[in-house]
């Protein structure tokens, strides 16, 4: 018997500050789920048999749980997507005809959320070559290609919930991290970002 | 590669399967091929560490090692190392402890990982990643061993993975100063296996010069890969199960790092590979 349970992005941080008090550890919802923004919109985990932490993870509002015996990626990814959301570690690999609406893991282990169907034989260059068709997923806490937010929505914030920290990127060969709440600018020396060696 | 080396892997095959033979290495008098590879670490003054997760009696749910694990299904918050170099591995997060299967952990895939923090690799040549188990389920390319400053840095790192998609390889990494050597060997990792990769760091030319794998006990013919340098080891995170976003689905028996300032005799290897073997088994 073992439990999993997800909870929406904005109550990451509080959920694991709670659990963190019981003394069950920092950070238990760990598992980024995505939105067709490309942003993560929900956090999951899934525990073995742990009685006094399984107790404590259901008496957090707003969690869905579901416990039950067999496979944890199965189950942990039903949850997920029940919620509308998806895994990108599960994500299916970067090939064929894709699916509007799912999310793709590319060779280099980049995840792409599919906005129109194509194929990738037709269309065989580098997913970014088609912002049109496929868009990026951000991932908390790493290094990967900035995109010009649309807006707030999807702006590089000062608090990443799943790290505690600023979000990063990378642009123009050099890391960056975001020195302002929800930041659209292009990445540069100045008051917005600061430049990580 | 070098005569020496060539000799080195046309011995150990017969000699692992004398060891893997019945009522060797496990009593009759003889060490136990825990032990032998204990004195390894002794003898070579190898850094490192060796979690045999098969021994209950390594095994504790909390990070302080006052709670045994007792029962099928308890997590476990610590495996202590058996190298004598003091390097346990701990999870403190209640989400992320795999639990006890009776003869080893189940990673669930979705974060179960134990790490040793500040494990200190510096000023070896040579390194042996040692593994025993079983990918289960999961479309990801796992994480079953990694060793980096932070899972986003590169450079100077080693990875062993199960990878997604099929899940009919390892994937043996290196990351070098300027690319990556990797190495993929088309070996089931869905079924319970052991794997043995050594890295030469000081040669760095080429991924077949730099990399010997055996897997189930027999040597692999490495691919040919890019030019790189693995470059040096350093003071590092070392993780099983999960680089925090990569994570494994299965199980884990036995995990190893030896690393040293010159290659082990090949008894000595022999002797690894055994032990290995004997987590599969």
């Amino acid at each position: 018997m073992s439990l999993c349970a997800i909870i929406p992005v904005a109550s990451l941080i509080g959920a694991n500050a709670a659990l963190e008090s019981l003394g069950h550890g920092p950070r238990n919802f760990s598992v980024p789920a995505f939105g067709a923004s490309g942003l993560a919109t929900h956090a999951a985990l899934h525990t073995w048999t742990q009685p006094a932490f399984i107790a404590a993870v259901k008496a957090i509002p707003g969690v869905v749980w579901q416990e039950g015996e067999g496979d944890p990626v199965a189950r942990t990814k039903s949850l997920i997507e029940a919620q509308g959301a998806q895994w990108g570690d599960q994500a299916t690999a970067y090939a064929g005809t894709l699916t509007a609406g799912k999310m793709y893991r590319y060779s280099d282990d980049s995840l792409w959320w599919c906005i129109q169907p194509y194929s990738t034989v037709t269309f065989s260059a580098h997913p970014s070559t088609y912002p049109a068709l496929i868009k990026r997923a951000r991932r908390s806490g790493a290094y990967e290609p900035w995109v010009q937010p649309l807006g707030a929505q999807d702006s590089y914030r000062l608090l990443d919930p799943f790290t505690g920290l600023p979000e990063v990127c990378r642009h123009l060969n050099k890391n960056w991290r975001t020195k302002v709440d929800n930041n659209v600018w292009e990445p540069a020396v100045g008051p917005l970002w600061a430049e990580v060696a | 590669m070098s005569l020496t080396r060539s000799i080195t892997r046309a011995l150990t095959q017969p000699l692992t399967r004398r060891l893997t033979a019945p009522g060797i290495g496990g009593g009759g008098g003889s060490p136990s091929l825990t032990t032998q590879v204990t004195a390894i670490f002794a003898a070579t003054s190898a850094k490192g560490y060796m979690l045999n997760v098969q021994d209950i009696a390594t095994l504790s749910q909390d990070t302080a090692g006052a709670t045994p694990v007792v029962n099928v299904s308890d997590v476990i918050g610590r495996i202590a190392d058996l190298s004598g170099n003091g390097n346990h591995f701990t999870q403190a997060t209640a989400a992320n402890k795999p639990a006890w299967n009776g003869n080893g952990a189940d990673f669930d895939g979705a974060g179960d990982a134990l790490t040793r923090a500040a494990l200190d690799l510096s000023g070896c040549s040579h390194v042996y990643v040692v593994f025993a188990g079983q990918k289960t389920t999961g479309n990801n390319n796992s994480v079953i061993m990694y060793h980096s400053a932070s899972p986003a840095t590169i450079d100077g790192a080693f990875s062993l993975s199960a990878n997604g998609g099929s899940l009919v390889n390892f994937q043996y990494a290196a990351r070098g100063i300027t690319s990556n050597a990797q190495a993929r060997i088309s070996q089931a990792s869905d079924v319970m296996a052991s794997t043995v990769a050594y890295w030469n760091l000081t040669v760095g030319v080429d991924t077949p010069t730099q990399l010997d794998v055996w897997v189930n006990g027999s040597a692999q013919t490495v691919p040919a890969g890019a030019n790189t340098g693995i470059g040096a080891l350093t003071t590092q995170t070392h993780y099983i199960g999960s680089n925090d976003s990569l994570h494994f689905s299965g199980k884990g028996r036995r995990y190893a790092v030896l690393a040293t300032t010159s290659a082990l005799t090949a008894p000595q290897l022999t002797t690894l590979i055994a032990w290995a073997e004997e987590g599969r088994i």
